[in-house]
């Protein structure tokens, strides 16, 4: 006997509020707060989809094919090219609209010769 | 509220230690991978602009391709703007010759068709994919 009851509840041991709330609070908001975790953490860490329709928030990238790909004719035009930036990066040139090439006046422009257009 | 007027805020430009890409890291390598693989496998330079482009776009893809300078008679330049759903396929004298329009037009409906369905990657890589079959092996 633990404490001085008799009775059908002579046997049973007495629990403080604190052990009540923790085992009838605390676990189940536990097991809740687990499963909130699993299911929103992978989404708060990923890059939203794409939607047709919505805004383009990001910068414009140019991506490239990698230049240990390349016919050594090609590369050499490449790696030419990639010094020439490397020099201009030195100097001051005005801030020019994306797209647009100080080095490149607007009358050359006649490398195009075909292609296509899609909308969606 | 006239206490405020003396209040001089000041804010500092906030620079992104690296600016987020559109793409997640997976996406990357495949872009990579079938930006590569086309290029190594026609001779072709093929090479790929993600962003806005100014009205008229075709002009804008036009001026990316003579940006190349002398690369542009070989290369295939794909620009892509998801914000005003428009692609442009430009292609250069020679590779004009290996990729003719009516293929440009093809890649360009296949992309399309997988943009519609917000799946850019697969778009982009689908599309390279049809015109470096198109273009063949380098000679």
């Amino acid at each position: 006997m633990v404490s001085g009851r008799t009775g059908p509840f002579a046997n049973l041991c007495p629990v403080s509020v604190a052990q009540t709330l923790g085992v009838f609070l605390g676990i189940p908001l536990g097991i809740y707060a687990a499963f909130a975790l699993l299911v929103y953490l992978p989404g708060a860490t990923r890059r939203p989809r794409y939607r047709p329709g919505e805004p383009w928030p990001y910068e414009p990238v140019w991506y490239a094919p990698s230049p240990s790909v390349l016919d050594d004719s090609t590369r050499a035009i490449v790696v030419a090219a990639q010094q020439h930036r490397r020099e201009l990066e030195g100097r001051s040139l005005p801030q020019l609209p994306p797209g647009s090439d100080p080095v490149l006046p607007a009358a050359a422009i006649a490398t195009a010769k075909g292609g296509a257009r899609g909308e969606w | 509220m006239s206490g405020d007027a003396d209040r001089v805020l000041v804010s500092e430009r906030y620079a992104h230690p690296r600016p987020p890409s559109p793409f997640r890291p997976k996406q990357l390598a495949r872009i990579d991978e079938a930006l590569s693989m086309s290029s190594a496998e026609t001779g072709l330079y093929f090479s790929l602009y993600v962003g806005a482009l100014d009205v008229p776009t075709r002009g804008h893809a036009e001026r990316l391709h003579a940006e190349l300078g002398e690369l542009a008679p070989q290369a295939v330049v794909l620009a892509v703007s998801p914000g005003q759903r428009v692609v442009e396929i430009v292609t250069g004298a020679e590779s004009a010759l290996r990729v003719p329009d009516r293929s440009c037009s093809l890649a360009a409906l296949s992309m399309t068709a997988a943009f519609g369905g917000g799946d850019l990657t697969g778009g982009i890589v689908a599309g390279l994919r049809m015109l470096s079959d198109q273009a063949g092996h380098s000679s």
